[in-house]
């Protein structure tokens, strides 16, 4: 049902389960077209509407969005840090981390990231664990 | 003859077309969701 329910949101290539673990969390894997970009936002408007169209029967609340892997430019000004994703051209917020601060000051701006993205207050963060120079 | 060239071309289509698709460039993302 959430499978099915991811894989057709707009942008969504495939959406397949990952797993499930003993907290009680759902795992699922997107795939997802550069030229579109799917936020958390959109992962919870999916959820209330498969809650309300199921009067409350199906109710999985959001925990978390991880992207494993995007390609985007580095831009920074002063303390800011921000990716442009490569096609979509969505700006994320960056907090960097030290393998990122590094590439970018070897003077590499276009870079695959790894990283949690929330969207607290509206502010689209990307909190990098991962960072390596894009091969493209 | 004609019917046959035509089942030649869309045979050759179909499958460049679901190439395409998959060669769309694409980005990944997990997404965590409870169950409670």
């Amino acid at each position: 049902m959430l499978e099915a329910r991811l894989g057709k949101l707009a942008g969504v290539q495939s959406a397949k389960v990952r797993g499930y673990d003993r907290e009680s969390k759902f795992y699922f894997n997107l795939r997802i077209s550069e030229s579109k970009s799917v936020l958390p936002e959109a992962i919870r408007a999916m959820l209330a509407q498969l809650k309300k169209e199921t009067r409350g029967d199906e109710d999985y609340p959001y925990n978390s969005f991880e992207i494993t892997s995007i390609v985007g430019t580095v831009e920074r000004s002063g303390e800011t840090w921000s990716l442009v994703a490569r096609g979509s051209r969505q700006s994320y917020e960056l907090l960097p981390n030290d393998a990122l601060k590094k590439l970018v000051a070897g003077g590499k701006a276009q870079v695959a990231v790894a990283g949690k993205l929330t969207d607290e207050k509206g502010r689209l963060r990307l909190e990098i664990s991962e960072a390596k120079e894009s091969a493209n | 003859m004609r019917i046959l060239m035509l089942a030649v071309a869309l045979a050759g289509a179909a499958p460049l077309a679901a190439q395409d698709k998959a060669e769309e460039p694409s980005y990944t993302a997990t997404v965590k969701i409870d169950d409670v």
